[in-house]
């Protein structure tokens, strides 16, 4: 207590008191006014802190939406794609299921191929979608179209030039999301197994493994037979399809003649046309045709053996020999590497190797529509069979595109999830920076209104003070 | 009587005047500062013997005193130092606090988010040129700010420097006036009068002096005082110390006081408080943030090192550090590369420079090892020992790395798609692999080989291995190539692994080579025999990215001869570097080739048709990165660098990155849409550093930000509890020196009483006097 109290001593405490209210009242007039009760880190270091520490939370939160929000599109532009390439796809299967269809005429299979061939243009634009400027389906080699159409030793084919690389972006610490799917695994069903032959020609795969991708044409040749018919028939020498041993039977009693087991033919009559150039057929369809001209009427059993080559360019050709089983023959354009078991030949005519599980979707369509074409000329049956082996690659890549939209929905739904987390997680780090940074109103005020209270207290009782001096009453 | 009398009314008189006289000083300075209370002291005349009594003749008024309490006076100039010190820390601190600008959208922090996001959002589109451009343009940002923060550290050092010169010089005044004073107060006290208002002048001299400095002062005798500061005369009895500031080349400012040989350390005070902002505070935050600009220099460097520019693979790159001539021998070739004084640690490990073929795109992949005692020079013969690179320093020792046109570099740890470029796996040379090595081989081994061209005797010679028990399959390959004989025979050594592989020069079904026998066969573990080639090699492909946490190499070895896809049982067996099976896969009968089997880690390797053989130790590596750089020598040397600069000051992005976004290396294979590097750049943020304490970039930050307040708020309470004892001690002041006016008012009325007394006694004296004298 102070014993002898002065002027100076109160004006001091008056003024030390109007200053401390006063700079309460500022410091919660500051608060109200921006709504924070952290300015500056001294008004609370522990506060700031942990604030900083929760705005570095709130940013990773946002930094991960928008990855999020800037995978979407990615993903929904590569859905929407692949959506309308399987309804492409069933659109393709259709036409080409109806192209087996063994009453069509020529026109009519050339038109399907040509709706085919549209139809995988169309597949091909959308298989180089693009989002912005980067190419959706290429891997991470996104600055070029990732399917292209190449010529292969004189065919078109479509080779992928994009990468197997998954680009990802990150939705979480340590949780990486891919938003792309490489083409590779949409539009080629990459289930590798062994080369299978359509057959026609009567080859097969040989003990070795072969290596490849999509079609390979086996060019068989007919390069004469050894052997003559009996009883006068000549052969015609020309139009031959037949390899290997067969025999030809001319039976005189029941006037037909018969190739292996082939079907029984009559046999024409002298001097008409057909007698000069007569086809008889095996049951494999191989071909020989004979000249009646000069039948002396006899029966009789000759054998023929029809010889042959193979080539896979059609340039480089390989007498077939049939004690080869496993004929080695490289496709030098493609690469393609087949070995081949020549046991079985028994006829010349173009076959198809299939790499099964390695032909893109491109390839397939090309096949089907140039099998429907038919240049070559074969039998309906033929093309059927053809057709039927394309098909069964067909629906490999039809499984391919759908499990890839499987995985794009997959990605949706775990970016849908991811979504909903981020923002539960950016409304609770928000509820909690707010609750460590920003001023509670209610308790502000009131304290506002206490300091200012104790501040005209202050100047009230301070101005009474200051104006008592015995002067007053001095008279 | 009648003189007595008189006298004493005089007396009376003279004393209640000079009373009321003093009051009025009184009064007139209650407000003045340091002013003390003045009070006459009055004491009674000695009584005169007059007829034998002992009358009293009056006051006598002896001396005017000042009431004044020494010790509270020197610990009210303590207590104002120390506040005085307070105020100048709080005015410098607050003033960095206001720089930092936190919390809010312009501090480091939200710059630092900023930046990272757009990372992100260039890693979701790696091809934007526009995100490309931002995400270069938000690191520039962060990198301003920092170089603002530095820059406005050093000026407020210079400010602190500047006022610290003008304290001193006040200080200066301040001391003449004390010395000034005390020669006044001497004059006057030598007459015997107190100096009471030159004191207190004195006093107030001193405690203004005790706001610069912790000041203290002691009696010099006829009424001066000296004063001194931690021990130093700053006044003396006649004369004072001038006070400088100096400041060394570093920056570092000290206090000189004349005649004084070491620095002055004021321990309160502004200059006190000024000096510990200058050369505590302030050096501290900027080493701090100093040390956060290094590790987001050197971890961004280093993510952004391996990487890959929009561009491609480097056809020429500078390192931004120079590697220094640390024993001054004057030679920079002899230093250890480690050790080369670069501003950043390096330290023993791999570094992998891929050489790309422009026209193909195939690369080769090399790895330096860097030991502890690798050289400069012995560096640089590595990077020139790799085909169509060419390495040099500059005359400042920076290395410059310059590829042949049609070639370009890169330190990335993109996967090798083709792993099998020696083709001794099934390839189409004819081809021996020996054992793993090392090989136990005795001084005068011999290896006898029928190549086409000719027989080949080799001899080994202690001389050419390090130790020839333990030789290596690259001493031995090295000995074989550069054996005529070898040559002439029209074979080749090479190393896959740590296995030694022979060949020949040409390749095909017809090219082959006899071991005829020596004795180095069984340590080498091959037996004699012909070796042929093959019309195919077998094409062998990985893909992926390698996962695993360290840098791996995986060892590829058949278990048996046989076709791919064809021969029955015919495996391959995956062994890493610890010779560990990692893996068997199946490529016999039922396996396509080209088909992708998967590995451990990531990777997927298919191989293509052809024969392999186990008999002639067919094996090929496949080596999986997950550092390319594990001595962090690119970072250290600034080469393919986000951040050029070492502190805070410089840090800046690389300026022709900073030109060019396409610069920023954003991928890891070289494809347009490949954000690994990025991805990775993204993940410095959430690198916890050894470094920083072991806390993250941001995390280091925030916690400098809430350091740099709890000082403020430690000095705020300080100050509170310092002021609140300044004013106890100045009110104890004021209740002893102080003047109440109301006190002096009644003392006033009491000395007006008095004198009317006195007055009316010297009236009554002299009507005495009056009655006598009419007496006469």
């Amino acid at each position: 207590m102070n014993v002898r109290p002065t002027q100076t001593t109160s004006y001091q405490l008056v003024q030390s008191g109007l200053n401390l209210n006063f700079a309460k009242l500022i410091r919660a007039q500051e608060m109200v006014s921006s709504g924070k009760r952290i300015l500056r880190p001294s008004d609370d270091p522990i506060g700031s802190s942990a604030a900083l520490a929760l705005r570095r939370q709130l940013g990773d939160v946002g930094r991960y939406m928008g990855s999020v929000s800037a995978a979407k599109p990615t993903l929904e532009l590569a859905t929407a794609a692949l959506q309308d390439a399987s309804g492409l796809l069933s659109d393709a299967k259709q036409l080409a299921v109806s192209g087996m269809n063994g009453t069509l005429n020529d026109a009519d299979r050339r038109a399907i191929a040509n709706q085919l061939r549209g139809l995988k243009d169309r597949l091909l634009e959308l298989a180089n979608s693009r989002s912005g400027d980067a190419y959706l389906f290429g891997g991470t080699a996104t600055n070029r179209p990732p399917f292209e159409e190449v010529r292969v030793g004189g065919e078109t084919r479509v080779a992928y030039f994009g990468n197997a690389d998954l680009q990802k972006v990150a939705i979480g610490l340590g949780v990486d999301l891919p938003v792309n799917l490489p083409g590779d695994m949409i539009f080629s069903p990459d289930q590798p197994a062994p080369t299978s032959w359509s057959g026609l020609s009567g080859v097969r795969a040989g003990a070795t493994a072969d290596m490849g991708a999509g079609f390979e044409t086996l060019h068989v040749r007919h390069d004469g037979i050894v052997g003559a018919p009996g009883s006068g028939v000549l052969l015609v020498g020309a139009g031959d399809t037949l390899l290997g041993e067969r025999d030809l039977v001319v039976d005189a009693a029941a006037g037909v003649v018969r190739l292996g087991s082939g079907p029984a033919k009559p046999i024409p009559a002298a001097g008409s046309t057909a007698a000069a150039d007569f086809v008889v057929v095996d049951e494999h369809g191989a071909e020989v045709h004979l000249d009646f001209s000069a039948w002396d009427g006899t029966s009789s059993t000759a054998t023929l053996r029809g010889e042959g080559s193979v080539s896979l360019d059609g340039v480089d050709w390989t007498t077939i020999d049939p004690a080869q089983t496993d004929l080695e023959l490289e496709d030098p354009a493609s690469g393609a590497v087949l070995h081949l078991d020549l046991s079985g030949m028994v006829r010349a005519v173009d076959d198809l190797a299939t790499f099964s599980g390695q032909a893109n979707i491109f390839d397939v369509l090309e096949g089907m529509a140039q099998d429907l074409e038919n240049a070559e000329g074969l039998s309906a049956g033929d093309v059927q069979r053809r057709l039927s082996a394309r098909l069964v690659e067909f629906d490999k890549n039809q499984d391919a595109v759908l499990s890839a939209l499987g995985t794009l929905g997959a990605r949706a739904e775990r970016l849908l999830d991811a979504d909903g987390r981020l923002q539960d997680m950016e409304t609770h780090l928000a509820s909690l920076l707010s609750s460590t940074e920003d001023a509670d109103l209610a308790s502000t005020i009131l304290e506002m209104s206490k300091a200012e209270q104790t501040l005209q207290l202050a100047q009230a009782t301070g101005s009474r003070l200051l104006n008592t001096t015995l002067l007053d009453y001095l008279r | 009587m009648g003189s007595i009398g008189l006298n004493t009314g005089l007396k009376a008189l003279l004393s209640a005047q000079a009373a009321l006289e003093t009051i009025g000083h009184n009064v007139s300075n209650a407000n003045t500062a340091g002013y003390s209370r003045q009070r006459l002291e009055l004491a009674a005349s000695p009584s005169l013997l007059v007829r034998g009594l002992g009358i009293g003749s009056g006051v006598d008024a002896l001396r005017v005193m000042r009431t004044t309490d020494a010790l509270i006076q020197a610990r009210i100039v303590a207590q104002t130092g120390s506040i005085a010190r307070i105020d100048a820390r709080l005015a410098g601190m607050s003033q960095v606090q206001a720089l930092l600008g936190e919390p809010g959208e312009f501090g480091l922090s939200s710059l630092m988010e900023a930046m990272h996001s757009s990372y992100a959002a260039l890693a979701a589109d790696p091809e934007d040129l526009v995100l490309r451009t931002s995400a270069v343009q938000s690191t520039v940002a962060t990198t301003s700010q920092m170089n603002h923060l530095a820059t406005s550290f050093s000026a407020a050092q210079d400010d602190v420097v500047g006022q610290i010169r003008a304290q001193a010089k006040q200080v200066n005044l301040l001391a003449d006036e004390v010395v000034r004073l005390n020669q006044e107060i001497a004059n006057i006290e030598a007459s015997g009068v107190p100096a009471n208002d030159l004191r207190d002048q004195r006093d107030e001299t001193i405690k203004r002096l005790g706001q610069y400095l912790n000041v203290s002062t002691s009696e010099a005798g006829f009424g001066k005082v000296v004063v001194t500061v931690g021990g130093r005369l700053l006044v003396g009895a006649n004369q004072s110390y001038d006070l400088s500031a100096q400041v060394s080349q570093d920056g570092v400012v000290s206090l000189q006081l004349e005649g004084g040989t070491q620095a002055l350390a004021p321990k309160s005070g502004s200059i006190g408080g000024l000096l510990s902002f200058a050369k505590e505070f302030l050096p501290q935050v900027s080493q701090q943030l100093d040390g956060i600009a290094k590790q987001l220099i050197f971890q961004s460097n280093k993510a952004h090192s391996t990487g890959i520019p929009k561009t491609g693979p480097f056809t020429q790159l500078s390192a931004l550090h120079a590697l220094q001539d640390v024993d001054g021998d004057g030679q920079l070739g002899d230093e250890r590369l480690v050790e080369a004084g670069l501003p950043f640690d390096a330290s023993a490990g791999v570094l992998r420079v891929n050489m790309t073929d422009s026209a193909t795109g195939a690369f080769t992949s090399h790895a330096i090892a860097i030991e502890p005692d690798t050289t400069v020079d012995e560096f640089l013969a590595e990077l020139n020992d790799i085909p169509h690179l060419s390495a040099s320093l500059d005359s400042y020792g920076r290395l410059q790395l310059v590829s042949e046109s049609g070639h370009g570099f890169d330190f990335s740890r993109k996967t090798q798609v083709a792993p099998d470029a020696v083709g001794s796996f099934g390839g189409s040379a004819a081809s021996l692999g020996a054992q793993a090595g090392p090989y136990q081989l005795a001084a005068g081994d011999t290896l006898q080989l029928q190549g086409p061209g000719g027989t080949a005797n080799v001899a080994f010679s202690v001389n050419d291995f390090d130790d020839i028990g333990a030789a290596t399959a690259e001493e031995l390959a090295a000995v074989l190539n550069a054996d005529a004989s070898v040559q002439a025979a029209g074979l080749r050594a090479e190393v896959v692994g740590d296995r030694l592989v022979v060949q020949t020069t040409t390749s095909g079904a017809t090219a082959s080579f006899e071991v005829l026998g020596g004795s180095a066969l069984g340590a080498l573990g091959i037996q004699a025999g012909v070796v042929s080639g093959a019309e195919r090699a077998v094409a062998i492909e990985v893909s992926g990215t390698w996962s695993g946490d360290a840098n791996d190499a995986y060892t590829f070895t058949p278990t048996m001869d046989g076709v791919v896809g064809t021969t029955q049982g015919l495996a391959v067996e995956v062994r890493d570097s610890s010779g560990a099976l990692v893996a068997t896969l199946d490529i016999g009968a039922g396996y396509t080739p080209g088909e992708e089997l998967d590995l451990p880690n990531g990777l997927k390797v298919s191989f293509g048709l052809g024969d392999v053989s186990a008999s002639h130790g067919d094996a090929f590596v496949v080596e999986g990165w997950a550092d390319s750089d594990t001595s962090d020598i690119l970072a250290a040397m600034g080469l393919n660098a986000l951040y050029s600069g070492t502190t805070a000051l410089d840090i800046e992005v690389r300026e022709d990155l900073r030109d060019d976004p396409q610069l920023l290396a954003a991928s890891l294979t070289g494809a347009a849409g490949d954000n690994q590097a990025l991805l990775e750049l993204e993940a410095v943020k959430d690198l916890a550093l050894d470094e920083l304490g072991g806390v993250t970039v941001g995390e280091a930050w925030g916690d400098f930000v809430s350091n740099v307040g709890f000082d403020i708020q430690s000095a705020e309470n300080a100050r509170g509890t310092e002021q609140f004892l300044l004013e106890t001690l100045v009110s104890r002041r004021e209740e002893v020196s102080g003047v109440n006016v109301d006190e002096e008012l009644v003392n006033m009325v009491r000395f007006e009483q008095a004198y009317s007394a006195a007055a009316r006694y010297i009236q009554a004296v002299n009507s005495i006097n009056d009655e006598l004298l009419r007496l006469i």
